[in-house]
C-alpha cells in the first residue's frame, strides 16, 4: 500500500466527511439531513476500516506503531464515536464535530505520509498489543471530545463577559458557532453542557482505566513487571488522575459549573502530553515506549 | 458561600483548605526526612507487610463503623480529602514524569536532589506521605461506599476497592518482590546463581539451568541511501522502508536499485568483500548483489554490499561522490532460547523461552531479556530474567475488579454521579 494509493483513499474519505457536514446546509427536513449525514459517516468508516485492514496484510502487522498509523484509527473510531453518540444522547452536532476532527487528522496524514516499516520488535508481538492500543485510541478520541464540548460550555459561561474572556471566544467563535448551528436543543446552559460532558468523560475514562490494566498485564509477560514508572506509564496515570479529579468533583459540587469546565479543558493537556509530548521529555531517555523513534 | 469562607482553619467541618495544608505538611516532613534517611525506602518483606496491610484496613474498617461521628474520620472519606490527596499524588507524579531517576543501585548520597528524593521519588519519602494520604482517603471511601451496601453502588465499590487492593498488593508485594537475571553462557554448565536488577547482589535459585541453544529469526535487513555529507538516511520515493529480497526494486532520489542476488548469512570469500557465498555458522551476515541505474536505465554502479558485524567489515556501494547505499543490520523478529532446568526435586525439563513467553518453575517466572547484541545472532550468552512475585494474584483480583468498575461506568455513563451532592449539603 503505498502513497498513492492512501490519498486516494484520504482525499474520498474528506469528500464524504465535508458532504456529510454540508447537508446540515441543505434545504431539506431534518430527518433527511440525519440519514445523509448517517451515510456519509458509515461510508467513510467503512473506507478506512478497508484500507486499514489492506495495510495490515500490507504490513504482515498490526498499523499500530507510528503516530501516523495510529491517526488512521482515529479516522476510523471517531465517526463510529459520533454515530454512536448520536444514537444514545441524540447529540446530533456531535456527528458533525468529529467528522470534522476527522477530515484534521486525514489531512494531518496526507501531508506527514509517516514511515509505514514493516518490522516489529519481538516485545511488541503480544496478544495484548493490539487490544490496549486500540482501547487507549477510543479513550483519547473521547476524551478529545469531551474537551471540545468543555470549551464550549466555556464559550457559553464567559459569553457576556468582557476583556480577555471575549478575546478567546472571538478566536473559538467558529467552534461556537457551529454548535449553536447543528444544536437541536435551544437550552445550551453550561450545567446541560456538563451533562455531556459528564457521559462523555465517564466513557471515555472507562477506556483509559482498561487501557492503564491492559497495558500492566501485558507489561507482566513482556517486562516481567506490571508497573515500572516507565515516563509513558507515569503520564498515563497522570491524565488517569486529572480526570478522577474531575469526576470527584463533579459528584460533589454540581453547582460550581465555571470550575468543573476549567479542570475538564485543562485535564487535556495532561492527555496531549501522554500522548505525543512523552517522547520528547528528559525523562523518556529509556523508556521502552518510545520504539517509534527507532525510525 | 459567604459563610464558608469565614471558617478559620482546621475548624470543623474540615475542607480543601485543610486538605492542601495538610498535603503541604506532609511534604515538608517528606523531605526532612529524606534528608536525614539518605538511603531510598522500601517495603518490609512478609509477613511483615502482610500483617501491616491486614491491621492497616482493619483500622480503617473499625474507625469507620465506631468513630463515625468523629469529624476528621468523615473528612477523610469525604471528597474534598479524595481530591486534595489525589492533587499531592498527581503533583508528585508530574515531577516523576519531568525528572529523570536514576536506578537505586547508583546511590549517590551526597547529591541534594537525590537525598530529598527527587531523583529517586518512587523510594522517597515524598512518595511514602503522598502514598499514605492517599491509600487512607480512597481505604475510607470504599469502607463507606461498602456501609451500607446498597447494590446499585456495586459497580462504584469495584472501582474503589479494586484500586486501593492493587495500590496496597503492590506496595506490600515490592517488599517480596525479586527481580533478577541470569546470564547463561553457551558453554556453560548448570548454574542456579542470579543477580539482582538492581543491586551487586547474587542469589541462589532452588533450581539450576543450561542453555542449551541459543537464536535468532531476524527480518531481512532494510536500504537506505545516505548522503554522505550530512550522514542523513534517505529512505525511497514513497517513504516506506525498503526491505531487501532477492529481484526487489526501488527508486530513491535519482535512481532505481535493484537486488539482483539476496544471501540471508553467507560469507565473503575473499578479505576485499568481492563476492560472497552462502554459509550457516558463526559469523555469517547477510549479504547482497545490487545493482544502481538511473531514471534513463544506465547501470551506475554494480556490487556486493553487506551490512558488517563484528567480525566482518561493512561494506557499502557508492552512487557517486555524495552518495551511497547502506545495508542496516537486520532486526530481530524473535529471538529465543532453548533452555535445559534441574527442578528441586532432581528432575530435569526442557522448554524453550521467548520474548512475550514466559514460563513459571517452581514459583519462579523465566523471562527471556536480553543477550549479546555486539554478537547478534551469534551470541554467546542469553540473558534470563527470573522473577519472583507472590502477591500477583492480589494484584490481578484488583486489576479484575477495576476493569469490571470500568465497564459500568461505560454503562452508566454520567449517570454514576447520583445524588452525592444531596447527601453532603444537606
Ligand atoms: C478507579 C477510580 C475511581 C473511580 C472510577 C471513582 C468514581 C467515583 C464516583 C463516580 C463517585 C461518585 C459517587 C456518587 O456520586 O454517588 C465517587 C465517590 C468517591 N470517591 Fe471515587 N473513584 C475512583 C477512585 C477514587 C480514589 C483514588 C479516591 C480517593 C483518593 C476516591 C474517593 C472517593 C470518595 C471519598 C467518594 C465519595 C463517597 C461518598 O461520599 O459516598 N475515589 N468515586
Amino acid at each position: 500500500m503505498n502513497r498513492i494509493n492512501f490519498s486516494y483513499i484520504a482525499i474520498s474519505g474528506i469528500i464524504f466527511l465535508v458532504l456529510s457536514f454540508l447537508v446540515f446546509f441543505l434545504p431539506i427536513k431534518k430527518k433527511q439531513k440525519r440519514i445523509l449525514a448517517n451515510f456519509f459517516s458509515i461510508a467513510t468508516v467503512l473506507l478506512f476500516v478497508y484500507f486499514i485492514i489492506t495495510l495490515w496484510i500490507n504490513l504482515e502487522r498490526p498499523p499500530l506503531r507510528t503516530l501516523g498509523e495510529t491517526r488512521l484509527w482515529y479516522a476510523v473510531f471517531l465517526p463510529i464515536i459520533g454515530l454512536i453518540t448520536f444514537y444514545r444522547w441524540k447529540y446530533f452536532w456531535f456527528l458533525a464535530y468529529s467528522n470534522l476532527m476527522t477530515v484534521l487528522f486525514i489531512y494531518i496524514n496526507l501531508r506527514h505520509p509517516e514511515v509505514y516499516n514493516k518490522t516489529l520488535m519481538p516485545a511488541l508481538q503480544s496478544p495484548w498489543f493490539v487490544p490496549h492500543v486500540i482501547v487507549y485510541i477510543l479513550s483519547y478520541a473521547i476524551l478529545g471530545v469531551s474537551w471540545i464540548v468543555s470549551i464550549t460550555g466555556l464559550l457559553k459561561a464567559y459569553s457576556n463577559l468582557s476583556g480577555f474572556a471575549k478575546i478567546i471566544s472571538v478566536i473559538l467563535s467558529p467552534l461556537y458557532f457551529l454548535i449553536h448551528l447543528f444544536s437541536e436543543d435551544d437550552d445550551e446552559s453550561s450545567e446541560k453542557i456538563l451533562k455531556m460532558a459528564d457521559n462523555i468523560v465517564f466513557i471515555g475514562f472507562a477506556f483509559l482505566t482498561l487501557g492503564l490494566l491492559f497495558g500492566a498485564l501485558w507489561a507482566k509477560e513482556a517486562w516481567g513487571h506490571y508497573w515500572t514508572w516507565d515516563p509513558k506509564e507515569t503520564w498515563a496515570l497522570l491524565t488517569f488522575l486529572v480526570y478522577l479529579i474531575y469526576i470527584h468533583i463533579r459528584s460533589y459540587h454540581k453547582e460550581k459549573t465555571k470550575l468543573h469546565l476549567w479542570i475538564l479543558s485543562i485535564s487535556f493537556v495532561f492527555l496531549l502530553a501522554a500522548w505525543f509530548g512523552v517522547n520528547y521529555m528528559p525523562s523518556a531517555k529509556n523508556s521502552v515506549h518510545t520504539y517509534s523513534q527507532q525510525d | 458561600m459567604p459563610k464558608k469562607n469565614k471558617r478559620k482553619l482546621f475548624n470543623y467541618p474540615w475542607k480543601y483548605k485543610e486538605g492542601f495544608v495538610i498535603s503541604g505538611i506532609l511534604i515538608f516532613l517528606g523531605l526532612i526526612i529524606g534528608y536525614f534517611y539518605k538511603n531510598p525506602v522500601s517495603f518490609p518483606s512478609f509477613p511483615t507487610n502482610l500483617s501491616i496491610i491486614i491491621t492497616y484496613t482493619l483500622l480503617l474498617t473499625a474507625f469507620y463503623k465506631f468513630e463515625n461521628n468523629n469529624k476528621i474520620i468523615q473528612w477523610l472519606a469525604s471528597i474534598p480529602a479524595a481530591i486534595t490527596s489525589t492533587v499531592l499524588f498527581t503533583i508528585l507524579s508530574v515531577l516523576l514524569g519531568f525528572i529523570s531517576q536514576v536506578s537505586s543501585g547508583t546511590i549517590n548520597t551526597n547529591d541534594i536532589w537525590y537525598r530529598l528524593g527527587f531523583t529517586h521519588l518512587t523510594t522517597s519519602w515524598l512518595f511514602v506521605f503522598a502514598y499514605l494520604f492517599f491509600i487512607t482517603s480512597l481505604g475510607f471511601a470504599t469502607v463507606k461506599l461498602f456501609m451500607p451496601f446498597k447494590k446499585k453502588k456495586i459497580g462504584l465499590l469495584f472501582s474503589h476497592a479494586g484500586l486501593y487492593i492493587i495500590i496496597l498488593a503492590g506496595i506490600a508485594g515490592s517488599g517480596d518482590n525479586i527481580r533478577s537475571y541470569f546470564v547463561l553462557g553457551s558453554n556453560q554448565d548448570f548454574t542456579d546463581k542470579v543477580k539482582d536488577f538492581n543491586s551487586d547482589i547474587y542469589y541462589k535459585t532452588p533450581f539450576k539451568l543450561q542453555l542449551l541453544k541459543f537464536d535468532i529469526v531476524e527480518y531481512n535487513p532494510k536500504v537506505v541511501l545516505v548522503d554522505a555529507k550530512t550522514g542523513y538516511l534517505i529512505l525511497p520515493d514513497n517513504n516506506k522502508h525498503f526491505i531487501i529480497d532477492k529481484g526487489e526494486k526501488a527508486e530513491f532520489l535519482n535512481w532505481i536499485i535493484e537486488i539482483k542476488e539476496f544471501l540471508k548469512y553467507s560469507f565473503p570469500k575473499d578479505t576485499l568483500s568481492s563476492s560472497f557465498t552462502e554459509w550457516n555458522i558463526i559469523p555469517a551476515l547477510p549479504s547482497a548483489y545490487i545493482e544502481i541505474y538511473d531514471k534513463n536505465n544506465n547501470l551506475i554502479n554494480k556490487d556486493w554490499c553487506t551490512c558488517g558485524n563484528f567480525s566482518i567489515p561493512r561494506k557499502n556501494i557508492w552512487v557517486n561522490e555524495d552518495y551511497y547505499f547502506a545495508m542496516l543490520s537486520p532486526e530481530p523478529k524473535e529471538y529465543s532460547s532453548d533452555i535445559k532446568a534441574i527442578l528441586p526435586d532432581g528432575s530435569e525439563e526442557r522448554f524453550t523461552l521467548k520474548v512475550n513467553s514466559p514460563k513459571t518453575i517452581s514459583g519462579w517466572k523465566l523471562y527471556q531479556t536480553g543477550y549479546n547484541e555486539q554478537m547478534g545472532k551469534w551470541s554467546d550468552y542469553s540473558v534470563i530474567e527470573a522473577g519472583r512475585d507472590p502477591w500477583l494474584p492480589a494484584v490481578y483480583t484488583g486489576i479484575f475488579l477495576l476493569i469490571f468498575g470500568a465497564f459500568y461506568l461505560f454503562w452508566l455513563g454520567g449517570k454514576s454521579i447520583n445524588g452525592n451532592k444531596q447527601k453532603h449539603e444537606k
